[in-house]
């Protein structure tokens, strides 16, 4: 076995453990052990308790092209099984000390043989159980540059138990754990599907979930999507699967994000672990040499079916974040418990009087108390429990957080209203509410007909770019459904004529002068359509209630009443979250009630 | 300094210059009125360093001259609260002492240097008009004034003096209004052309200082700066900068269609016809023909409305549409009892006009 060919494979310990866990699964195995010591430098060991390998071909484990896992040509094909080139176990023995014990079930003793770096020995006969131990000693002892190239114990760990990790998800019913130098790193007993992918979500934040599962004709993608709130700045949280193999496909990591898009603030990666299978026929998985790259037959379908499957399932979900990060992975409050809990609620409020904020003001400074405390409607706080909860919505994660009809609302500081919902309480960012409402009538309006457009008196003129003008060329006629007409003005300068009239409250000239910056830096090289929602975004923005801004009952009333009649006014459009929750279960593990 | 004051004029006193007072300055001078006793009176200074104010009150009765300077917001609640019908201001070392029947507050004063130097009214004004009329120019042409607009002329509202005629005029770039009023003949004849742009700020508190419509109100231009005289005031402000734009311009002389109607009725047409429009579908159509005129509007989500306006018409049959709160707006301030209203073509301003003095211009919506 070339060397340099070995090391496109074989980068590091990782890269060990993955071909050799690899083979375990394959073998059938329900217990896989990983031992390393120095961070695979000195030792990589892995125990499974699969089929083993019969004796007599036991010498072909080491030989290049040699592999039992296809029967014929066509098979390359329609790959159903981890391994499948024949030519791991040859790349690892030319650049190691590599040892390979197995037995299979009948046999009265195992049997071994060696491979040191490329030198392969004679089997003999050895003890060991059931099973395959696959051992790596002194990984490039033969390759000093390499070596010196690993990095530190610890890194090493971490990629190694990433992994196992990576290779555990798709296989809920086996085993696995990771020692190094003797102390457990990862223990992943069998377990259900959905519990063995939250392996792998970020802790305590098991609750921020939303199980998916589309499907066509051929193609199923089920998994774990993070509520909106986990997103964050890298993609080290997403882990995509096709036929049972971690891969890397930029074009299911575009669906999730796209899917996310105006959820979450750009930039970020959503949460998510989804699980593709498809016909073997229609995947190319022999791209890469390390096998986790693939090229899809029509992308383009697995590209559109996600995208819309997961939208679709976060537009039908509360996507509300909890003020309260979820400390446990634990269930919810069941609906009994809520009942009950509610009944209390509903009799604690009732000795309320209907004046007095049901807030103490935390810290709250003194010269901006509540400004106002509506009731939205005649009160019937004693019908509370009467009332039948949702039971359509058993997962109350499912169901839009919606106050109750009968609740109290207030304003805080000028910028935040608290109200009351099913399940506890709710914080609404006034101006990221307003801006998501305003963002999803433009649009809804905008489906119907251009903008209704305002002409201006004096024409506003604004000295532009040359290259702010050719973008205005660009985009002049979206901004005219968008209700924006502007024309020549001189070489340097052009004149806003007509501006939406929404927007009365803007100065025309400055909106279009922000809008040509923006656009020679970011805007230049986006499609029509996000161009259009870009735009829209900084026109809600702007004609939104700012935070500071005093709002009568009335107003409050009627910010509240909008906010069940848009999609996803959980965001708003720049992504960050309109609305906090905090649910009584958060109340009572922060006031220590867990008696209650 | 020592005076007795009778509370309620005092109490109206504070509440007009409190009203100048800066409201976040890091200067607590600026947060200060100023007293002077001088003579039978006691005059009240505030700014904001834009707007200045003098207030004579004579309710007076001095025993002692002087001077203190002391928050605006403090003396006016104490004066507020009291229930006496005259209390005692008297200075102190640093302090002033507001004195009642049961009560004796003590108030921390500020040096009076700190405060800064407020222009007086000196010698003649350069033109005077009559206090009812001037009220009825200021409230025909503020609203329509821009509020934060950059192109600065808009914020405020262009004064103009021709002959013996004086003219109010704004605009926000979408609508303008013009009302035009007569001086006071005076032997003089004023300086001619005189223009300058009025703050709205300081033209709303102008507005605020005419208590009897009789009286005559003095102006005097300098550079940079208006002064104005009441009876009992002297309120001077900074201009605008900048440079109204040619406004005479986009008033329309080319309609060719008309209509006219009582004020009132088109009003609340009007306002019956935008009851169901909303935040991004403002416009009400307004279709003009032979029969009449019929207003409509419709909004997604909410519904539709018609209203229909037999009037009097001449021209073609015309479709145009408005922001609605934009007429009825000049419709509330037109002091006639009929109204003419001139337009074009629907993508042209509409020219709205109320009697000899009042005009306004205004821009149509694009309907779809
Ligand atoms: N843990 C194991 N249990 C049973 N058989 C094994 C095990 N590891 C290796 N083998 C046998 O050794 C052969 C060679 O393994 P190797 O990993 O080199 O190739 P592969 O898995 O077939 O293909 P790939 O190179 O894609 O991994 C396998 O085909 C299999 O028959
Ligand atoms: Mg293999």
């Amino acid at each position: 076995m070339n060397r340099i060919a070995a090391g496109e494979v074989i980068e590091r310990p990782a890269s060990v453990v993955k071909e050799l866990v690899e083979n375990a699964i394959d073998a059938g195995a329900k217990s896989i052990v990983v031992e390393i010591a120095d961070g695979g430098r000195e030792l990589i060991r892995v125990i499974d308790d699969g089929c083993g390998i019969p004796p007599a071909e036991l010498p072909l484990a080491f030989a290049e092209h040699a592999t039992s896992k296809l029967t014929c040509d066509d098979d390359l094909f329609r790959i159903e099984t981890m391994g499948f080139r024949g030519e791991a176990l040859a790349s690892i023995g030319a650049v190691s000390h590599a040892k390979i014990v197995s037995r299979i079930a009948g046999e009265e003793a195992a049997w071994e043989i060696c491979n040191a770096g490329g030198v392969i020995g004679d089997a003999q006969a050895a003890a060991g159980n059931v099973g395959t131990t696959a051992e790596v000693r002194d990984l490039f002892f033969n390759m000093p540059a390499r070596r010196k190239f690993l990095k530190s114990s610890a890194t090493e760990v971490g990629h190694v138990s990433e992994a196992v990790l990576r290779l555990a998800l798709p296989h809920p019913g086996v085993h696995f754990r990771l020692l190094s130098e003797s102390r457990t790193v990862l223990d992943l007993p069998a377990t259900g599907a959905e519990e063995r992918l939250l392996a792998a979500w970020p802790e305590n934040y098991a609750e921020q979930r939303l199980p998916l599962e589309l499907r066509d004709a051929e193609i199923r993608a089920v998994g774990l999507v993070g509520l909106p709130e986990l997103a964050n700045p890298t993609a080290k949280h997403q882990y995509f699967y096709l036929n049972g193999r971690h891969i890397r496909d930029r074009f299911m990591q575009h669906a999730l994000k796209e899917a996310y898009r105006g959820l979450m603030e750009p930039g970020r990666q959503p949460v998510a672990v989804i699980l593709l299978t498809m016909p073997p026929g229609d995947v190319d998985v022999n791209v890469h040499p390390t096998k986790n790259e693939v090229r899809f037959r029509d992308s383009g379908r697995v590209h559109g079916m996600l995208l819309s499957g997961i939208r679709e399932r976060l537009l039908g979900s509360d996507l509300t974040p909890r003020a309260v990060p979820g400390g446990s992975a634990g269930p919810v409050v069941s609906e009994a418990e809520r009942g009950d809990l509610r009944a209390r609620l509903a009799e604690f409020f009732k000795q309320m009087p209907a004046s007095t904020p049901p807030l103490p003001m935390a810290g709250g400074s003194r010269e901006t108390p509540p400004q106002v405390a509506v009731k939205l409607r005649e009160g019937q706080e004693g019908k509370w429990c009467a009332e039948a909860h949702p039971t359509a919505h058993p997962t109350p994660i499912q169901a839009p957080v919606t106050a109750r009809p009968q609740a109290m609302a207030m304003q805080l500081h000028n910028a935040y209203l608290v109200t009351e919902s099913e399940e506890g309480l709710i914080i609404i960012d006034q101006h990221a509410l307003h801006e998501r409402i305003v963002y999803e009538e433009l649009l809804g309006r905008l489906k119907r007909g251009p903008l209704e457009s305002q002409r201006l008196l004096m024409p506003d003129v604004v000295p532009v770019s040359a290259g702010q003008k050719a973008l205005l060329e660009q985009i002049q006629p979206m901004l005219k459904r968008l209700g924006i007409e502007v024309s020549e003005f001189g070489p340097g300068s052009v004149a806003v004529q007509a501006f939406p009239s929404f927007l009365e409250k803007l100065e025309p000239g400055r909106f279009v002068h922000e809008l040509l910056e923006r656009g020679e830096q970011e805007l230049l090289d986006l499609h029509e359509e996000e161009l259009l929602h870009e735009i829209l975004d900084m026109m809600a923005c702007k004609a939104a209630v700012k935070a500071g801004d005093p709002l009568t009952a009335g107003e409050i009333e009627a910010l509240l009443a909008r906010r069940e009649l848009v999609d996803r006014s959980s965001n708003c459009p720049h992504g960050r979250p309109t609305t906090l929750r905090l649910t009584l279960k958060d109340l009572e593990k922060q006031f220590k009630r867990t008696g209650f | 300094m020592k005076v007795i004051c009778n509370r309620v004029a005092l109490l109206e006193a504070l509440t007009v210059a409190g009203s100048v007072v800066a409201s976040r300055t890091p200067k607590p001078a600026l947060q200060c009125v100023k007293l002077t006793a001088e003579g039978n009176e006691l005059t009240l200074s505030a700014t904001d360093l834009e707007v200045a104010i003098r207030y004579r009150d004579n309710q007076v009765e001095i025993s002692e001259p002087g001077e203190l300077l002391v928050s605006a917001d403090r003396l006016r609640d104490i004066v507020r609260e009291s229930v006496d019908d005259t209390l005692s201001i008297e200075s102190a070392a640093e302090m002033v002492q507001v004195k009642g029947q049961d009560s004796l507050f003590k108030i921390y004063t500020q040096p009076t240097e700190g405060f800064p130097p407020i222009p007086g009214y000196e010698g003649e004004s350069d033109f005077e008009i009559v206090a009812g009329q001037l009220k009825q120019l200021i409230a025909q042409t503020i609203f329509s004034a821009a509020k934060e607009s950059t192109r600065y002329a808009f914020n405020g509202v262009l004064l103009n003096v021709k002959g013996k005629q004086v003219s109010l005029v704004s605009t926000d770039g979408r609508r303008l209004a013009e009302a035009r009023g007569d001086l006071i003949s005076s032997g003089k004849t004023p300086k001619e052309g005189s223009l300058a742009i009025i703050p709205v700020k300081a033209l709303a508190m102008i507005e605020r200082l005419l208590t009897d419509p009789e009286e005559a109100v003095g102006f005097q231009l300098r550079e940079n700066q208006i002064v104005v005289h009441t009876p009992n005031a002297t309120l001077s402000s900074i201009l605008v900068e900048g440079q109204f734009p040619p406004y005479e311009d986009v008033i329309p002389k080319d309609a060719d269609k008309k209509m006219t109607a009582a004020t009132l009725e088109l009003l609340s047409a009007i306002k019956r016809a935008s009851l169901l429009t909303n935040e991004e579908s403002k416009g009400v159509r307004m279709s003009f023909s032979k029969k009449g005129l019929v207003l409509s509007s419709q909004s997604p989500g909410a519904g539709e409305a018609t209203v229909n306006f037999p009037c009097k018409y001449e021209g073609d049959d015309l479709d145009i549409g408005f922001n609605p709160a934009f007429l009825i707006d000049a419709l509330k301030v037109v002091a006639a009892e009929e109204v003419s209203f001139e337009a074009s073509a629907g993508n042209r301003p509409g020219l709205l006009k109320g009697g000899p003095s009042f005009q306004y211009v205004i821009m149509p919506v694009n309907l779809q």
